[in-house]
């Protein structure tokens, strides 16, 4: 593969999540590309090896940046149903944003952009669609810490990290969240379910550094076990709006036993949705609007998401089996 | 239901028949029968589906509470004496219950749903039958059965086991017999508390404790 092969596909985290994938596998956004007319995933083949700059940025040393990288990947490794691992090169004085064959994470300064906390670039083979690298940058436009309880008024590295190793192991946002617009613009998140919603906390915060159920899930169907794929099953059906069915609408299923709270889209213009990995039972389903973040945060600009129907339940409880499908369903929404 | 009343209709018509009285009857090695039975629901736990705020509380998306109708179907038992007023069973039954989730408080305003699932119930049972002094053609018994318990989605691509117990009694009202044949020998009415835990699991605590009926006609082999 020579480097005039390469070009820098995804330029923004979650920019290009798959939307032309002809069959509905997974209403995960995973990310992707597509070569030749046909999609193909972003996806490592483990173990990932990665770099950390050596630079030092007020409150944070380049020791303890890779140590909280460390603490990161290892959360997302230690999903027993996936397999994921990464190992430390080592520090390097390139640029976290380069296309040099190295997946390189460390701080960086954007002042454009003002209200991004990090960003999550790929490279990946033209010819392909294979994985070359990919960078993460902290803006450094912020205040950071790696306390460990902490800190007021600036945010905190490992909860930021998480949430970027998370799509740069391949995953797109989440919508399991609500958030509310503030007055000087911008939204303040009230409550989620996933380290993989676009939104951060607030500063002094560190709760992104667990990942719920929802995030593990994602990864497991993108790095699964034989384990996992026998042990959980998966719910599919379409949601319709007027008879026709419509795209990016919110499936969220919930398990009443475990309370495991698993989110999707619907992702054709069929309306069709298909959520993996979740423990075989007796779900709800609730089928709400994209409006709680960005659409461009989630699809891109091309992407036509429904937007105008009232939050709603499917009337019936659904069965998701092991290692399967249930009955497919119809979640009829309606207008606001 | 309709097996139910069918049966329950030719109970009382049996009791109230004058010529039912005259003789006692014989107590037979070994009874059969098969009716109708209704198993009574009731809650069982509710759950929130939530999100995390950033100190870590929970943040309600909405509420949810689980509970199981009563299930109508049908029951069989197979009584072998082993004593002058003891015999141990067998028995088997299959209901319909519905599964319901009362979901509220949608903080987005979704309109409140009882979304449900009709499933198939069947239990097992093995147990001791206890019968009292017979009074004319009327005799009264207690019974304590325990057993397995399978639910299967309606779909049928799910199912999940458990157990179940009944404590109650009843009583058995002898036909006449006509020899020579298999021959309907009475009907048998029982009510019973029964306690069932596992199966498909609305909620993190599935036991459940609800009443149960049967009328049933007695075949004797």
């Amino acid at each position: 593969m020579s480097a005039g092969e390469r070009r820098r596909a995804l330029a923004l985290l979650a920019a290009a999540v798959f939307i032309v994938a002809p069959a509905v596998t997974s209403a995960y956004l995973t990310l992707g590309t597509t070569v030749n007319g046909r999609s193909v995933t972003t996806r490592w083949t483990p173990p990932i090896k990665y770099f950390v700059t050596n630079r030092s940025v007020d409150g944070v040393t380049a020791n303890q940046l890779q140590t909280v990288v460390a603490q990161s990947f290892g959360t997302w490794a230690a999903v027993p149903t996936a397999n994921t691992s990464a190992t430390f090169t080592g520090f390097t004085n390139a640029e976290p944003v380069r296309d040099d064959g190295a997946t390189v994470i460390g701080f960086q300064a954007h002042p454009e952009l003002d209200r991004t906390l990090g960003v999550t670039t790929f490279t990946l083979d033209r010819t392909t669609g294979a994985l070359v690298e990919a960078d993460i940058f902290l803006n450094s436009l912020f205040d950071w810490s790696t306390a460990a309880n902490g800190e007021t008024n600036r945010f905190d590295v490992q909860s930021i990290v998480t949430h970027e190793l998370g799509h740069l192991l391949g995953l797109g946002h989440s919508l399991l969240g609500e958030t509310e617009i503030r007055p000087t613009g911008g939204r303040r998140v009230l409550g989620k379910s996933s380290v993989m919603f676009p939104i951060a906390y607030a500063v002094g915060t560190t709760q992104d550094r667990f990942l719920h159920d929802d995030d593990k899930a994602a990864l497991s169907v993108t790095y699964p076990t034989p384990q996992f794929l026998q042990n959980t099953g998966s719910v599919s059906g379409r949601v319709t709006l007027d008879g026709a069915g419509i795209f990016g609408a919110h499936v969220v299923a919930f398990n009443t036993k475990t309370q495991e709270l698993v989110g999707g889209f619907s992702l054709n213009a069929n309306g069709e949705f298909a959520i993996d990995g979740l423990t075989p039972g007796i779900y709800v389903l609730r089928v709400e609007p994209l409006d709680d973040a960005d659409v461009s945060s989630f699809f891109d600009g091309d992407a036509r998401v429904e937007l105008g129907f009232k939050a709603t339940f499917h009337s019936k409880l659904v069965t998701v089996p092991y290692g399967g499908f249930g009955e497919s369903v119809e979640i009829k929404v309606t207008r606001k | 239901m309709k097996l139910v009343i069918a049966a329950l209709v030719v109970a009382i018509t049996a009791a109230a028949s004058p010529s039912a009285a005259q003789t006692p009857p014989s107590q037979p090695r070994v009874l059969v029968d098969v009716g109708g039975t209704l198993l009574g629901g009731g809650a069982v736990g509710s759950a929130d589906a939530t999100y995390t705020t950033s100190t870590g509380a929970s943040f309600t998306l909405f509420s949810t509470a689980q509970s199981w109708s009563s299930g109508e179907g049908i029951i069989g038992h197979l009584e072998i004496r082993v004593a002058p007023r003891v015999a141990l069973e067998i028995s088997g039954d299959w209901t319909r219950p519905e599964i319901r989730s009362k979901i509220t408080s949608d903080f987005e305003g979704a309109a409140d749903t009882t979304a449900t699932q009709r499933v198939s119930q069947f239990r097992a049972n093995g147990g001791v039958v206890v019968s009292f002094a017979p009074r004319g053609r009327w005799t009264p018994f207690a019974r304590g059965a325990v057993g397995w318990l399978r639910h299967l989605s309606s779909d049928n691509t799910l199912y999940q086991d458990g157990v179940t117990a009944d404590l109650g009694g009843g009583v058995r009202y002898a036909w006449r017999e006509k020899a020579g044949h298999v021959t309907p020998y009475g009907v048998r009415a029982d009510f019973w508390l029964n306690a069932r835990s596992g199966g498909l699991d609305l909620a993190k605590q599935s036991r459940i404790v609800t009443p149960g009926f049967s009328v049933a006609f007695i075949l004797k082999l």
